[in-house]
């Protein structure tokens, strides 16, 4: 029984592991190795040091422009997102009627927010002829009514940061099922008065909620990181005037899909990695030093 | 449950619907302009139609005359639902392995599992497409399926698991008493009783894979293997004449069968983000 | 045991299942399947459509499958196929991608189907034919030549009180900056004389071959990024006077019109008046506006290394090294430039053609502004520099010019740093290339 139980373990995690192996281990070994190297497919990769990376440092200014891009986007875009989505649960937390439709409502954008449609549609809403400006129009702000705000690169990426706040659903049920798991006494004695409400949320319940946040602010970041069709489609491809829709991953893809320069790509492909690993740690470091204090 | 004062309570319901409403309001325009001719489309902000026309659907289904949305929703489906057989059979045993077997390196398994979700796609892409273009994969549906058969969507794996551990340990060890091997305790108690969380996989391996842009662009390269997303950006790549109308036409289409599937599983679905984190 | 193989065995049956249909899936009619790409919108694809159907009413044994990716996808997707190996069989191409896929080698060499006269062009204009040379050889078969122009809109420049030089006249950049100013000087608000040509790469590439000696647009004889700092800055810097002048307009307001289809961008619309486009476009423009709009030649530059520097812009069908069945690929290319059926279907969409016999047809018959279209370009051929073919990695040091270009729009950059990091990466792709 127990020789065929470790058996058993390893056959069934035989599709992880085959997985594990050949689409995520050696590829990424590859990518570092493709990193070194000029490579464009049709030829065999040229082995060329650090010179990708230097490159992309001294040379790229769309990288410089790729990293402020992505960096404005998600730092302030995640924070703005969580802050929404947790207000709003505690608001429907709180009996509501119709709840279950609220719910529904505010979690159809998560469903559809990363589509091709919907970043068209973004395209119609913020573009100079569209919905916004007609708005504008409507409240007699004229002055402002002829601003492309997905083409102005002073506000392109704006009109995507206000996409993933629209978003604001899914991490949104999970705080709702985080504030389900309060014990009852403890929300309702933050119910004397406001002031003391005031102390009881911050003090109690957010702590006891820092590791639902935790989960929600990395997993956020993460596929803040990861955007890609609002960007390229928004953007018509080549990132808008100025680089201002050069998300991170366009670059990566122009340069290696379009550019056909691969080992430039998989370069760029590893400074995202090492980014996003930074990130991750940096963002346990802070919350767990949070936990201690309380 | 704490009650608030009445009034309170009215406000707060008032702010969450107008919430909503502004949440749910493009979405609705743009329904709504699918259904208006084309020179009204950008005339008035209202929801209600002064004219109804179906052209706009006619024109967008035909896309570049040749090769039509018929073929495109054709290829989506036909992804979506090979992702789904893959990401159902490899996940599930996948699933487990980890919930209920002993086994040296299991650990280590499952946190290298639970890291692979933090991993951005495009850290490998590159190797992956030079691996795939060396095999002749390229512009076939394989580089995208065939990745679901080898359970690298750990979201579905960690889902599975927490629901497998959620079944009590008493039914596997009486079947085990009765002489059932793991396979069939597998199989004959665990895979059942996990049909909700079957479900909430299956449904988002659907809408995910049926969304994914990335992939498709990269992978699918001729328009008789365009899926609808790929179909749609050709779409508005190409058009002599901004037909916003048509467009916003395929768009609602486009989105039809992920509305569809969510109000039917709409009680599923947010079980399944609330327990496990799922993004939609 | 038993059911661990069955298990696993289920597992391969999956993927075998699979797997084997989609191998199968390709061969179904049993006729013979030609691939052809181009870049298409749905107007131009009924054109291609409608000749691809004459070809195959003519060989019924042939199935033409095509694709027509947008301008933007076209290149992205073109590029992965080649590298893939899985390149339709007919590929149409621009002058300025020539380089970039021949000297690859993917593609076939033509000159054996041209001696064998499967591929006729011994009615043709040998200068035009030539467009499709790479080191001495053919591989490509031009379905029309074009060159940048102005197309302006003459009422507009009238009405606003000025008076637009001749037709057979030129005018020196410095003429045209100083027309463009006092011209913007008169318009309403909203309305500029031009847009910014921050993403006009062919007009880019008509400065530089004005600045540079003859035969080194390219790269010099080192094999380095030939255009000099003084080149490229003066480029840049010449757009940077305009916008600080306001004659052109800026560059998000460019992007936004640009983005149009012509009927609804800005020159349709009378918010310029002058417009950069290539010639072949000029019949559209004419026939879709009621105001009077004409053709005139892009600035020229006395005084400088070369007057004229206009880049003849040649569109071309190529076949493929991998195509299945090249003798059909030929025949299908031959089809489609000396059939006069075709032709006159085709309507010179993508410029002045290589035919002389067709051409001289199609002129009887022909749209006055085509007529004018076809003029225009005789003209510009017959003064400017031969056209060399750019080395591979073209494509990415394009893209810089034209990124260099928003960074000096927004200020974010000097002329001179601009054309700094255009040299500095240019030179980075060409050894990238050359490796």
């Amino acid at each position: 029984m127990k020789k065929m139980d470790k058996m058993a373990g390893y056959v069934f995690l035989i599709p992880w592991l085959l997985g594990f192996l050949l689409l995520t281990l050696i590829p990424l070994a590859y990518s570092f190795y493709y990193s070194l190297t000029n490579f464009n497919l049709l030829s065999d990769p040229s082995f060329i040091g650090f010179s990708n990376y230097v490159k992309m440092f001294t040379r790229d200014f769309h990288f410089l422009n790729a990293v402020r891009v992505t960096f404005v986007y998600v730092f302030v875009s995640v924070p703005l997102q969580l802050l929404f989505s947790l207000i709003l649960a505690f608001a429907l937390n709180k009996g509501i009627p119709f709840l279950s439709a609220f719910r529904a409502i505010y979690y159809i954008p998560s469903l559809l927010g990363g589509s091709v449609a919907i970043a068209i549609l973004w395209r119609q809403v913020f573009g100079m002829d569209g919905i916004l400006n007609m708005l504008f129009r409507a409240l007699g702000l004229t002055s402002i009514s002829n601003i492309s705000w997905i083409a102005d690169p002073r506000f392109a990426v704006w009109s995507l940061i206000i996409l993933r706040v629209w978003q604001f659903g899914s991490p949104m049920i999970i705080f709702l099922a985080g504030i389900k798991q309060i014990p009852n006494e403890l929300l309702e004695a933050g119910a004397i008065d406001g002031a003391t409400r005031m102390k009881q949320t911050t003090r109690i319940i957010l702590p006891m909620m820092t590791p639902i946040i935790l989960f929600n602010v990395i997993m956020q970041i993460v596929s803040a990181f990861k955007v890609f069709t609002e960007a390229y489609i928004i953007s018509g491809g080549n990132g808008g005037v100025l680089d201002s829709l050069l998300f991170y991953t366009l670059h990566i893809y122009n340069e290696g899909f379009s550019k056909m320069r691969m080992g430039y790509a998989s370069a760029l492909s590893w400074i995202l990695l090492l980014i996003i690993a930074l990130i991750t740690l940096l963002s346990f470091k802070a919350f767990s030093k949070h936990v201690q204090y309380h | 449950m704490i009650r608030d004062s009445k009034t309170v309570r009215i406000i707060r319901t008032a702010l969450v619907s107008v919430i909503a409403l502004v949440l749910i309001y493009p979405l609705v325009w743009m329904v709504v302009s699918s259904f208006k001719p084309e020179d009204l489309i950008f005339k008035d902000l209202s929801l209600i139609p002064r004219q109804l026309t179906l052209e706009n659907y006619a024109i967008g289904w035909l896309s570049s005359g040749r090769v039509t949305f018929t073929t495109y929703f054709y290829n989506s489906i036909l992804i979506s639902v090979l992702a789904v057989i893959g990401n159902i059979l490899s996940c599930s045993l996948v699933a487990y392995s980890f919930a209920r077997l002993e086994y040296r390196g299991r650990k280590l398994f499952f946190s290298l599992m639970l890291m692979t979700m933090m991993l951005p796609v495009h850290a490998t892409i590159v190797p992956q497409f030079a691996y795939f273009h060396k095999m002749g994969w390229v512009d076939t549906i394989l580089p995208i399926v065939i990745p679901k058969f080898l359970a690298t969507d750990a979201f579905f794996i960690f889902l599975i698991v927490q629901f497998y551990r959620g079944i009590p340990r008493d039914l596997d060890e009486a079947a085990i008493v009765d002489g059932c091997n793991h396979y069939s305790v597998f199989y004959r108690i665990l895979l059942p009783l996990a049909a909700p969380a079957l479900i909430t996989t299956t449904i988002f391996t659907f809408m995910w894979t049926w969304n994914d842009f990335f992939t498709q662009i990269i992978y699918l390269r001729t328009p008789t293997s365009y899926t609808a997303t790929l179909g749609l950006r050709m779409f508005i790549d190409r058009q002599a004449l901004s037909q916003y109308g048509a467009m916003f036409a395929m768009s609602t289409l486009s989105i039809v069968p992920i509305l569809v599937l969510f109000v039917t599983f709409q009680r599923l679905l947010i079980e399944g983000v609330a327990t496990s984190g799922i993004k939609g | 045991m038993k059911n661990l193989k069955r298990i696993v065995s289920l597992f391969l049956v999956f993927t075998v299942l699979l797997v084997l249909p989609l191998s199968t899936v390709a061969q179904a009619s049993g006729k013979e399947v030609l691939r052809v790409a181009w870049w298409g919108n749905t107007n131009r694809d009924k054109l291609y459509f409608a000749i691809n159907d004459l070809f195959m009413a003519e060989n019924p044994n042939v199935e033409i499958v095509t694709e027509s990716p947008g301008w933007a996808d076209y290149w992205v997707s073109m590029a992965t196929a080649y590298a893939s190996g899985s390149a339709p069989d007919v590929v149409q191409f621009q002058s300025n991608q020539i380089g970039e896929y021949c000297s690859k080698g993917v593609l076939l060499p033509l000159d054996g189907y041209v001696k064998d006269g499967v591929i006729d062009l011994s009615e043709w204009n040998q200068s035009y034919a030539a467009t499709g040379k790479y080191e001495d050889q053919l591989y490509m078969i031009s379905l029309g030549i074009t060159a940048q122009s102005m197309i302006i809109n003459k009422t507009m420049v009238e009405k606003y009180g000025m008076t637009l030089w001749g037709e057979d006249e030129n005018i020196s950049w410095a003429e045209f900056e100083a027309f463009l100013n006092e011209l913007q000087a008169k318009l309403p608000e909203d309305t500029y004389a031009a847009l910014d040509f921050y993403n006009n790469n062919d007009l880019a590439w008509v400065w530089i071959r004005q600045n540079s000696p003859i035969g080194t647009e390219w790269v010099d004889a080192e094999g380095k990024f030939a255009p000099t700092l003084e080149t490229l800055s003066g480029w840049y810097d010449l757009a940077n006077r305009l916008r600080k002048s306001g004659a052109i307009a800026n560059a998000a307001w460019t992007q936004e019109w640009a983005a149009r289809a012509w009927q609804e961008g800005a020159l349709a619309m009378g918010k310029v008046a002058f417009f950069f486009a290539n010639a072949n476009q000029y019949k559209m423009f004419q026939n879709g506006i009621e105001d009077d709009i004409v053709l005139r030649r892009v600035p020229t530059h006395p005084g400088g290394q070369n007057e004229f520097g206009d880049l003849l812009i040649t569109s071309s069908f190529g076949i493929s090294k991998t195509a299945k069945n090249p003798d059909l690929a030929a025949r299908y290319i031959n089809f489609f430039v000396n059939n006069m059926e075709a032709q006159k279907i085709f309507k010179m969409e993508l410029g002045v053609i290589g035919n002389q016999t067709i051409q001289a047809e199609l002129n009887k018959n022909a749209d006055p502004s085509d007529v004018k279209a076809a003029e225009y370009l005789g003209r510009v051929g017959a003064t400017t520099l031969p056209f060399i073919p750019k080395a591979p990695g073209v494509w990415a040091v394009q893209s810089e010019i034209e990124s260099a270009s928003h960074m000096v729009a927004e200020g974010v950059m000097t002329p001179e740093q601009a054309a700094q990091s255009v040299i500095d990466i240019a030179n980075d792709v060409i050894a990238e290339n050359a490796q």
